[in-house]
């Protein structure tokens, strides 16, 4: 149990991440990720020592959110108060913060099941396999749904809208 | 022919099978267009990773409840977050794709030859070659991902303890390390400038060179770092 426990730690930043990426709120994601690691150690038993936990925790947290939680999403909210970046300077932080909003703003327009292979394969690394388990989708649907969320997030990233269709 | 957006995010992923990566590879080399699209999307990737930041296990408010009393758990050092392993050969492709776009090629000299070249260069000279030392301060100083005369690709920790970046300029594609008591970085392979990509002779397709590769494994160690590891060592002076 210590070893599953101490695991379990060493997976709560990228758990976080996952949740934020899923949530788009730092409240919600809190919520999500809290409710994930109640139920992680509640049903620790189910989890296989050598298989990866990493996979069983995003799918306790996707199906959570899913099922549950995503019904009560508190919306109105500014974006991520808490979180500053510290630069060199003034100006710096402020050019760094408007572009992580930016960003973390494109990724929130998305629809939910795009945010979820994006926070997955892109910021996890996860391969389009792993994603599919845990989402519990073809592989064919993690490819094209990570392919839409790219094109959106370069649309509203670059400014630019070069789509290149189906040649 | 243009390359779909789903190919070209399975390319950046790594998730083509070797024909289809051949294929898109040499499309890539005659086609602009598609190269500025990948860089778009992987531009765009890039974004998302910076504002999407990992913290720290042990600062997690989470993990003192987690670990509850059992001392043992709270004794054993908490291990570096990092990426998952793919991740690394990931963001390597990807260098190299962007690396190709440059019109970059693939020679890489041992550290045993870098001595040698010490004369100047027409044009795209090597750092080594440089009285520009730009490439040292944006080793010292830029975080990866950003454009610049010298791009840096990645991060990572060997597993001698020295700390490497995989960086890009004019002059070719290169890996340099130093350790907390170096004064500097030390480039530790380089892959020279080849002629222009979309040129009809002379191009390498991404990875055909896995000299890079091979020194990142050589020296071992950890994955990428987190864009916040990376900006604490930046902050430290790589200390």
């Amino acid at each position: 149990m210590p070893d599953f426990r101490r695991e379990l730690v060493e997976l709560l930043p990228r758990l976080r991440r996952f949740a934020l990426a899923l949530c788009g709120s730092p409240a919600d994601a809190d919520d999500l990720v809290q409710a994930s690691v109640e139920r992680a150690l509640l049903y620790a038993a189910q989890w296989q020592p050598g298989t990866r936990m990493d996979s069983w925790l995003y799918k306790i947290a996707q199906n959570l959110w899913r099922d549950e939680l995503r019904a009560h999403r508190r919306r109105a909210e500014p974006l991520d108060e808490a979180e500053q970046v510290v630069g060199e300077d003034g100006r710096d932080v402020t050019l760094q913060q408007l572009q992580i909003d930016e960003a973390r703003r494109a990724m929130r327009a998305l629809p939910d099941e795009q945010r979820a292979v994006l926070a997955l394969v892109v910021l996890d690394g996860l391969s389009y396999q792993q994603a599919a388990d845990v989402i519990g989708v073809p592989i064919g649907t993690v490819m094209s749904r990570l392919a839409r969320a790219r094109s959106r997030m370069a649309e509203a990233l670059g400014g630019r809208a070069v789509g290149v269709g189906a040649g | 022919m243009n390359p779909t957006d789903e190919t070209l995010s399975a390319y950046l992923d790594d998730e083509l099978d070797a024909d289809a990566r051949a294929a898109l590879e040499s499309l890539l080399a005659r086609d602009a267009a598609a190269r500025e699209r990948l860089q778009a999307l992987s531009d765009s990737d890039a974004r998302l990773r910076a504002a999407m930041p990992l913290g720290s296990a042990e600062a997690d408010p989470l993990a003192a409840l987690i670990l509850g009393g059992t001392a043992s758990a709270r004794r054993a050092p908490a291990p570096v977050m990092t990426m998952p392993r793919p991740a690394l050969r990931r963001r390597r492709r990807l260098a190299s794709v962007m690396a190709m776009a440059a019109g970059l090629g693939a020679i890489v000299l041992g550290q045993a030859l870098l001595t040698r070249h010490d004369s100047g260069d027409a044009g795209a000279a090597a750092p080594w070659q440089q009285a520009d030392t730009g490439w040292q301060a944006a080793l010292d100083r830029q975080p990866s991902g950003v454009a610049g005369a010298t791009r840096i690709e990645l991060s990572f920790a060997a597993a001698d303890g020295r700390h490497c970046r995989l960086f890009a300029q004019a002059g070719g594609e290169g890996l340099a390390c130093r350790a907390a008591t170096d004064t500097g970085w030390q480039v530790v392979a380089w892959d020279a400038t080849a002629p222009q990509a979309g040129a009809s002779d002379g191009y390498q397709p991404a990875g055909a060179s896995a000299a890079l590769d091979s020194a990142m494994n050589r020296l071992g160690g950890g994955d990428a770092l987190a864009p916040e590891q990376e900006r604490q060592l930046i902050e430290r002076q790589w200390r």
